[in-house]
């Protein structure tokens, strides 16, 4: 993204390169994060939208950490109500309970129960594929009306079509869709 | 107020003695304290030991918390390390060697879309949960118990870049080579399982 000197007449570039397959992968995780700057973004957005591939590994992680949180509130369900306690009678200046909670085994195989039981009753996984691209689809907008707000217009130059290969061996040929922004009154063009 | 800086506060009213504040920082993470021990321990009675004891060591070293960080990546830090300690100290429960620098596996090279495709983006409950359960603990136990750690703080815990390079005390790259490697092998392990499966482990999950 540049900028030129004088903010009234700042031009937002939204530089529509394509990526390789390896470059949009190392950008994945920032742009889950919406990490990235605009442009990159743009970028890996518009990869994504033509490589199945990048696209299935963002969706893959998608539900790896959808997985891991449903795992972890499993988990966090499987404390048993006094725990606070036991470690607030614990701290130092009061004496330290002894066997605070259930005893040995026993307590494994109450905590796993408990941790099964909280799985099967796991509320249904959120849309995490689709909120993705759709948060993703926010941020680009957040990052277009803070050009806006800043008298910056966005200028979206027209770009070539471009060819590569994605990881599935197949051969992509992308045309950068127009994407007009519904506020361009600020461009100066 | 952000949790941050309601975080802080809480932390400012301990330091000046307040032991109720501290209960409510340990009432909001206990949970995911218990959760990332249960992680890299597997055992679910010797987290909640490490999970208690994290706590008092914070509750016991609060005085020196500048507040630079967050809480929560400095609650995460100590309970990272007991259960390093507790590994070491019990050597041989981590039986996977692990070296940032070393070239990983094929395991990048996933088939993608398995788990996407096969558990769709949003199960419901069934008996596959249960088994789904077992094949996700058993994935990360194939993991390194620092591959383990990483996958938690970030998906679980929502640590930025920054946040995961000062709880782990790595630079940022490394942060983003074992974060990488890290989902690829349990997506993986995962994908295998999945794709192992008879047919209709896979059906109707979303309806
Ligand atoms: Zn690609």
């Amino acid at each position: 993204m540049k900028k030129s000197e004088d903010p009234s007449k700042a031009i937002v570039e939204v530089e529509l390169t394509n990526l390789p397959c390896g470059q949009a992968r190392e950008s994945l995780e920032r742009f889950r994060d919406g990490d990235l700057p605009p442009p990159e973004a743009t970028a890996v957005q518009a990869h994504l939208s033509v490589c199945p591939a990048c696209a299935a590994r963002l969706s893959d992680a998608a539900t790896l950490g959808a997985l891991l949180r449903l795992r972890a509130e499993a988990i966090g369900e499987g404390l048993p109500g006094g725990f606070s306690d036991a470690i607030l009678a614990a701290l130092p200046g009061r004496p330290r309970p002894f066997g605070w909670f259930f005893a040995g085994r026993r307590r494994n195989l109450i905590l796993g129960a408990v941790a099964l039981a909280a799985v099967a009753a796991a509320v249904a996984l959120p849309l995490v594929g689709g909120r993705m691209r759709r948060s993703a689809a926010v941020r680009l907008r957040a990052a277009e009306d803070e050009a806006h707000l800043r008298g910056a217009a966005i200028r979206r130059p027209e770009a070539k079509p471009v060819v590569f290969e994605n990881d599935l061996g197949q051969t992509v040929v992308w045309v950068a869709p127009d994407a007009p922004s519904p506020r361009q009154q600020g461009d100066k063009r | 107020m952000s949790g941050v800086d309601a975080d802080r506060a809480l932390v400012e009213r301990v330091q000046d003695g307040d032991r109720d504040a501290f209960r409510v920082l340990v009432e909001r993470y206990q949970k995911r304290v218990y959760a990332l021990a249960r992680s890299v321990l597997k055992d679910s009675e010797e987290a909640a030991d490490v999970t208690q004891e994290a706590f008092i060591k914070a509750f016991r070293s609060l005085a020196s918390f500048k507040g630079e960080a967050g809480f929560y990546t400095w609650i995460y830090r100590i309970t990272n390390n007991l259960c390093i300690d507790f590994l070491r100290r019990h050597g041989g429960s981590e039986t996977v060697p692990y070296d940032d620098a070393l070239p990983d596996t094929p395991a990048g090279e996933a088939p993608a879309a398995v788990l996407s495709t096969r558990l769709g983006t949003n199960p419901q409950r069934s008996v596959l949960r249960r088994e789904l359960a077992d094949k996700l603990e058993d994935a990360l136990g194939q993991l390194p118990e620092k591959h383990r750690v990483i996958l938690i703080l970030r998906e679980v815990d929502g640590l930025s870049y920054e946040e995961l390079a000062e709880t782990l005390e790595i630079p940022k790259g490394t942060v983003m080579s074992r974060l990488f490697h890290a989902r690829a092998k349990m997506q993986a392990i995962l994908a295998d399982y999945l794709a192992g499966d008879a047919p209709e482990a896979a059906v109707n999950e979303e309806e």
